[in-house]
């Protein structure tokens, strides 16, 4: 548990959930600079594989 | 379902102020936000209802009575499994997709990493903020050399003045255009991509074992 806690933090920052029915959610994250790069990344990749 | 690092069964309820992990048995301590009340939410076990099928649900709950307030309350509450699986399928992935093993994506990631680093135009900001700097010390140099040509009686006033308006407009146009470019964002500083990727690798693999 500790270990996956450290990847999240890592990587988010703050999650705000929603509900959007009941007991159903979607979760808004904000990501950390490593987490925004990391998707920077690999939109990257996925333009580079497109192109 | 129950996903690796759920809650477990005494759960989690949000707390204000200073945010506490000590106990760190919940996966999202720490991060999760009530919506409704801003505060920090923290995981707590929930007696379900009452009946032959009664247990205790793990629920994050947003919660500013309890011990911590006694004029205002916040009764958010959010079933912990189902909230874990909303998050955690957002970032899965992202890790999947980083730590994967392919040769192509992965020099495709260090290359995108590296730009990231080093933007378009970063390289060439840089020198251009050291030119501009020494025009600037050299036109402060001349506004110097000027005045004490001036105060040495060797140029006369209208000496002085031509050097000293021209001095004065390459200072300036020289300092506006450092202001400009010091405006621009600055160049991400980033860990090495392959520590961040063993880590997160080790999110990934604590998943694909369950």
């Amino acid at each position: 548990m500790a270990a996956q806690r450290e990847v999240l933090i890592v990587l988010i920052e703050r999650i705000v959930p929603e509900r959007i029915r009941r007991a159903e959610y979607q979760a808004e994250i904000s990501w950390t600079p490593i987490g925004k790069a990391l998707l920077r990344a690999v939109a990257g990749t996925m333009d580079a594989a497109v192109a | 379902m129950t996903l690796p690092g759920s809650v477990p069964s005494s759960g989690l309820r949000c707390t204000s102020g200073v945010p506490r992990q000590a106990s760190r048995r919940y996966l999202l301590t720490g991060l999760l936000y009530c919506p409704r009340c801003g505060e920090r939410m923290h995981g707590n076990a929930r007696m379900g209802r009452p009946g032959p099928t009664r247990s205790r649900l793990p629920m994050w709950r947003s919660s500013l009575s309890g011990a911590l307030s006694t004029d205002s309350t916040c009764a958010w509450l959010a079933h912990g499994p189902r909230l874990e699986t909303v998050v955690l399928a957002q970032v899965l992935p992202l890790v999947e997709t980083v730590t994967s093993t392919e040769v192509g994506l992965r020099a495709a990631l260090h290359r995108a990493w590296q730009a990231i680093q080093e933007p378009a135009g970063a390289a060439t900001s840089a020198k251009a903020i050291a030119r501009l700097e020494q025009e600037a010390g050299r036109a402060r140099q001349r506004l110097t050399r000027a005045a004490v040509l001036y105060a040495d009686a060797e140029i006369d006033r209208h000496g002085y003045e031509l050097l000293r308006d021209q001095a004065h407009t390459d200072l300036v146009a020289a300092e506006v255009e450092l202001e400009r470019l010091s405006g621009i964002a600055p160049v991400p500083k980033l860990p090495d991509l392959e520590a961040v990727l063993r880590q997160a690798g080790r999110l990934v693999d604590r998943f694909a074992r369950r």
